[in-house]
């Protein structure tokens, strides 16, 4: 199993959401540019302290055709979607301890773009959170990031 | 605040201060210009003070040298909101009982004013027809005289005499230079006969700055006022205030970094030198080269730099400055469904179409009984005004179909009466004066009035800082003009404090909307900062 | 050269806080752009003037300014650096009752829960709770609902079903759509003063507490409840600082120039008429104004289409106005309250008058009739309290509002010319009686009254003296507002634009139907979203 953030993990997020006929059905047609940017926050060993991870990923007709990590952060040019949180935040996602919808109104995920877009696509975008915290798997022992 | 140091800080956002900011601006200093008020351009100001869309300018309103004006060609203001309108008629008396009115025109209609002087007096129309061609070529020595800062004087000096300035005017006229001595109703009379005639240059001499009609010496005035003034008269489209908007837009785009609201607490001396200000909020604003206070001369010199740091000479001449009696003013504004009509129309309808109108006044003395009342403190009985009513020329002033009227008594100084008792002439003395008003106006009832406002000295020196109500922030006496305004040695706008300057109305040639102050302020400041001379035009000599 | 000689890139009409925005950004784009306003002064409801004596600044409209940091228009159009600034009461908002109580809110939310628990300690804590949830998505949501075109309620209310919202927070539920303020605050307080305080801060919003379906928008509008700012110097600052924004990009704002006409030529607007003559816009006109002057006074009526017509004139406004009363003081007021709670004095909007949920119904109901209630209730503000230049030194600056009728069942909206100094009176007289007795006395120098009336003749896009130009109803929010086929700022003319506060969201210095509008003109006219970096 591939552990989180690295290439084969995104490549395996990547094969799971362009497998999903659900999701491939009710997305939008539209392609959508986002971001997602991880932030070291002193607690997940996989980003440091004050460190960011950055990816960009583009979804086009209902498939990923992009899923890769940036240099740096994107200046926003062109980008649709940014997404941003703690690491930790992102791994107890990914490992189905938060759920992905609370996190966005607690504020632990920032989402900065166009909400009608997101609204609008509802369905579309519950099964892409979906994917991402249940279906998603890592290489943790207990299905759990290695700390507290 | 950000920035809070820069090359020259400007003290009052009225337009001195404006014309200053965008000057040394231009010339490439870094200007930071503040204001007391939430508002900026002082007395060129418009307030709706009666009713919703009733626009009044209740400060200034003649506009007479926007033509020789030398910010308003430099920042080609008229692309920036700043449009005139110019009316006809440009001054008008009207009379109780029916007489034919007195009306002055624009300044190259001398025809038309000498008919209407001709009803009373042929002598008094040939004796416009002269004075007036005259006075018409005037117009550059005006300028001159206006646009230039008075002459650097030193302690060791005789005292400047603006009367040589005076006389050689007068001769330059062909008169006899004796006339500058006598005082402005002697001039006034020798020239015109008929009384009624007279009766509008009296008016006219005290509204636009002339000192007593009855000192001497301010025979200069004759010249000024009555003869070259009338007929320069312009008024901005959509009210005074948007020649500030023009300004403010000008400084703006000349980088000056504007901050209202911002009223400055003291000048800040360091190793005696002017070195910025601090504000009533306790923030402070430095300057690198130069304070230029475009405020009043004693709130620069007693109240911002203090007592304490000045010569005995310059504390002593500043606390002695005259404010008033002359050139204090009570605004009524008045929201009009019609514009008055009055009963002198029937011999010439110019009456209603004349901008500045003249009413309450039954004969020449009654002028002068007028103008000795706010003299010795008191309210004029006869509750007489010039009125204007903007709206027949410009639309945008009013409401559709509504009328804007706008008017000028002349009050005793602010100190005169109590407080209370200028709330007392504030709910009174429109009424009083409506009632005169009708019988020189029958449609001028309480019926016609939708809402009416009164804005007293004691209003003109809270709000604008104008002490006493003096719209000239001094007196026009012999003793307080030209190289002698506010006093010698500081009329070429530097003081004894290194780095401080005054460019505001207590500066050479006083109050009115001349830019002047401020534009003669730039001369010197350009010269002792060393900076290009941006006020140089060459289509103009001055 | 004569100021319109060269046309414009952009005409916009109305110098109001929205338009000048829109201005601004515009211009900081590289277009050349010219903002034209009927009155003598730039600001529209930043209107800051001395009605009752010199230097006493009274705002006559916008006092209130929530959404200072949040709004992004603040940061891109650099305000503070062109000379905006603002105080933040660390006391928000008061009631005080007619029992000597009081209640406070702060921006500290533990002093808040404080005052409310000394009425119900249930309350505090579902406050709290409440409070919580609601900075948590406040962001998203101020995001989604102010700063975005206008999304279909129903859209939102799939979408939080779908992300099954109703299950994972305890205040948001499909079911907002259909309540009132009213029925939200009954139904998770207990309180009535606490309910009262929650009401009159909707309330002061425009948003009628007992209006069905307006609980949908509470949550955004509870999120700015302790976010109140007061423009020092007066709100007219506000558009001191935009204009410089404007002129320093190479904008003009020309007031006192009223647009009489909108110029169509091939179906396209191309300009606008004035008192000066034709003004041509090269590539847009955007009206900032309420949409009956711009389809029924500015358009000729064969160029506006039957269903546009039909609709902007079923466009309802606010059934209560305003009625304003400026007060010069002789210094702050204390109240008897503060021996309840000393935090009163320092209060900045007050709450004087409605003690309960019914209150307010009965309040609003006689104003719909056009009566005037004998025992105004108030809202009450002190700016001097957070801004001491706005008076003389040792002075103070009040503003006293009622909810009132626009038009009186006696004599119509004329009729309040010869009611409303004495009603001004009257709203006084009920303040100075919770003030200690040497204040009650001596505090009130003058005051000026402002009849809803007045200021629908000042203001005249505020037709009925409806400040937020448009109701705040269902019916007239978000893709509904003002009409259907103009909610998304576009018009069914090529080249018009609309962008004041007829547009979603609604009035207030919001800048966001100024900023939705730039964000549509920028789609279709190719302009870099600079502003807009996701």
């Amino acid at each position: 199993m591939p552990a989180i953030y690295s290439d084969a993990w995104y490549d395996d997020m990547k094969t799971l959401i362009n497998g999903s006929a659900d999701f491939k059905k009710l997305a939008p047609k539209q392609r959508a540019v986002m971001t997602l940017e991880v932030v070291g926050d002193g607690k997940s060993p996989y980003v440091p302290s004050g460190k960011e991870l950055y990816y960009l990923v583009v979804l086009d007709g209902g498939q990923v055709t992009d899923y890769r990590p940036l240099p740096e952060r994107h200046d926003g040019k062109g980008l649709g979607f940014r997404f941003t949180a703690p690491a930790t935040v992102w791994e107890n996602i990914a490992a189905g301890l938060l759920d992905p919808i609370t996190c966005g109104l607690r504020g632990q995920i920032k989402i900065r773009g166009d909400m009608r877009f997101l609204m609008q696509n509802a369905d579309a975008v519950k099964i892409l959170v979906d994917l991402y915290g249940q279906q998603g798997q890592t290489d943790w022992p207990q299905g759990k990031p290695p700390y507290p | 605040m950000s920035g809070t140091e820069h090359d020259v800080v400007i003290i009052g956002g009225g337009h001195h201060g404006l014309t200053c900011a965008a000057y040394l601006a231009r010339a490439g200093v870094d200007v930071c210009i503040l204001e007391g008020r939430h508002e900026w351009g002082g007395a060129v100001y418009t307030a709706e003070v009666t009713a919703p869309g009733f626009c009044h300018n209740i400060h200034a309103n003649f506009m007479e040298f926007l033509h020789i004006m030398p910010f308003f060609a430099d920042f080609d203001l008229p692309s920036l909101g700043a449009r005139t309108i110019h009316p006809e008629i440009q001054a008008g008396m009207a009379f109780r009982d029916g007489r034919p009115p007195v009306l002055i025109y624009q300044s190259d209609m001398i025809e038309e004013t000498a008919k209407s002087f001709a009803v009373y007096s042929k002598r008094d129309a040939d004796a416009w027809r002269e004075l007036k061609a005259k006075a018409n070529m005037f117009e550059l020595v005006m300028a001159a005289a206006l646009y230039t800062p008075p002459a650097k004087w030193n302690q060791s000096e005789s005292l400047p005499n603006p009367m040589l300035a005076t006389q050689s005017s007068f001769s330059m006229f062909g008169l006899d230079e004796e006339m500058a001595f006598k005082t402005v109703r002697d001039c006034i009379d020798e020239y015109f006969e008929a009384d009624e005639v007279r009766a509008l240059l009296y008016r006219v001499a005290i509204e636009f700055a002339a000192p007593s009609l009855e000192w001497p010496g301010s025979g200069y005035f004759f010249l000024f006022a009555c003869l070259f003034m009338p007929g320069c008269w312009r008024m901005m489209v959509g009210g005074t205030h948007r020649l500030n908007g023009a300004m403010v837009t000008a400084c703006i785009k000349e980088g000056v970094t504007m901050r209202e609201s911002s009223r400055v607490k003291r000048i800040l001396l360091e190793g005696g030198r002017a070195a910025g200000v601090e504000l009533v909020d306790g923030k402070r604003v430095l300057a690198r080269r130069a304070v230029v206070s475009a405020v009043g001369l004693k709130d620069t010199l007693l109240d911002m730099v203090g007592a304490a740091h000045l010569s005995d000479y310059t504390r002593r001449r500043a606390t002695h400055f005259k404010e008033g009696p002359d050139q204090v003013l009570g605004s009524v504004a008045m929201a009009l469904h019609e514009p008055p009509k009055y009963k002198s129309a029937r011999w010439d309808p110019g009456i209603d179409r004349a901008w500045y109108q003249v009413v309450g006044y039954d004969s020449a003395k009654d002028v002068l009984d007028y103008c000795r009342a706010g003299h010795c403190d008191r309210v004029p009985e006869l509750p007489a005004a010039a009125v204007w009513v903007n709206s027949l020329w410009d639309a945008t002033q009013a409401p559709a179909g509504k009328h804007n009227l706008t008017g000028w008594y002349f009050f005793p100084k602010a100190s005169a009466l109590s407080e209370a008792e200028w709330e007392e002439v504030r709910a009174t003395y429109n009424d009083k004066f409506l009632r005169l008003y009708g019988e020189f106006a029958p449609n001028m009832t309480r019926e016609n009035v939708i809402a009416d406002y009164l804005h007293t000295p004691l209003d003109q020196e809270r709000g604008m800082r104008m002490r006493e109500g003096d719209f000239g922030h001094g007196a026009m006496s012999l003793d307080q003009v030209m190289g002698l305004r506010p006093f010698a040695g500081v009329a070429h706008h530097g003081t004894e404090i290194p780095g401080l300057y005054l460019a505001g109305s207590c500066m050479h040639p006083g109050g009115g909307v001349t830019a002047a102050c401020g534009y003669n302020a730039v001369k010197v400041l350009c010269q002792d900062l060393e900076l290009p001379p941006v006020w140089q035009n060459p289509r103009r000599f001055y | 050269m004569g100021m319109f000689d060269q046309g414009f890139d952009a005409i916009i009409i109305g110098a109001g806080h929205n338009g000048m925005a829109l201005a601004g950004y515009l211009a900081k784009s590289g277009w050349s752009v010219a903002v034209l306003e009927r009155r003598t002064e730039e600001g529209g409801g930043l209107c800051t003037e001395e009605v009752t004596e010199p230097n006493f600044l009274h705002n006559m409209h916008s006092n209130y300014h929530p959404l200072v940091g949040i709004c992004p228009v603040y940061d891109d159009l650099e305000l503070t650096e062109n000379g905006v600034e603002y105080g933040h009461p660390d006391v928000q908002m008061g009631s005080i009752f007619a029992d000597g109580t009081a209640l406070t809110i702060h921006t500290d939310m533990q002093k808040t829960a404080a005052s409310f628990a000394r009425f119900s300690q249930k309350d505090a804590d579902t406050w709290m709770r409440l409070w919580d949830e609601v900075s948590g998505y406040m962001d998203l949501m101020v995001r989604t609902l102010m700063y975005a075109p206008p999304i279909a309620l129903n859209d939102i209310t799939r979408a939080l079903a779908s992300w099954g919202v109703e299950d994972k927070s305890e205040f948001l539920t499909a079911r907002l759509r259909s309540m009132s303020v009213a029925e939200f605050l009954d139904k998770h307080f207990e309180n009535d003063r606490i309910k009262a305080m929650l009401a009159f801060h909707a309330a002061i919003c425009a948003y009628q507490p007992h209006v069905k379906g307006l609980a949908v928008s509470y949550p955004v509008l509870l999120g700015k409840i302790a976010n109140w700012h007061v423009c020092k110097g007066g709100s007219h600052r506000l558009a001191h600082a935009l204009m410089r924004v404007i002129v320093k990009a190479g904008g003009r704002v020309f007031p006192q120039v009223p647009v009489t006409q909108i110029v169509v030529e091939g179906g396209r607007a191309v300009g606008v008429m004035t008192p000066d003559g034709f003004v041509r816009a090269h590539k847009l006109v955007a009206s900032s104004i309420d949409v009956n002057q711009t389809f029924e006074t500015l358009l000729e009526p064969g160029l506006v289409p039957e269903r546009t017509r039909r609709e902007v004139a079923e466009v309802k406004y606010q059934d209560a106005s305003l009625f304003n009363v400026h007060v010069a003081m002789n210094g702050l007021p204390r109240y008897k309250a503060a021996a309840f709670d000393p935090a009163i004095d320092r209060a900045w909007i007050l709450n004087i008058g409605f003690e309960s949920l019914a209150d307010f119904e009965h309040e609003f109901s006689l104003v719909r009739s056009g009566r005037l209630p004998e025992r105004p209730r108030l809202n009450a503000a002190v700016n001097s309290l957070y801004d001491p230049t706005d008076a003389p030194e040792g002075k103070a600056t009040g503003l006293l509002r009622v909810f009132a009728p626009f038009a009186l069942e006696a004599g119509g909206p004329e009729g309040w010319g010869a009611v409303a100094r004495q009603y001004g009176q009257v709203a006084l007289d009920r303040w100075c009686d919770l003030m200690v007795d040497d204040d009650a006395r001596s505090i009130v120098r003058r005051f000026a009254t402002e009849s809803p009336h007045e200021i629908s003749q000042k203001m005249i896009n505020y037709r009925f003296g409806d400040w937020m130009v448009g109701r705040i109803h269902p019916k007239n929010l978000l893709e509904h507002r003002p009409t259907d086929e103009l909610a998304e700022y576009r018009t069914p003319i090529p080249g018009l634009y609309l962008c004041g506060a007829s547009q979603h969201p609604h009035g207030y210095i919001t800048f966001a139907p100024g900023y939705n509008a730039l964000g549509v003109i920028a789609e279709d006219m190719g302009i870099d979203k600079w502003w807009d970096r996701v």
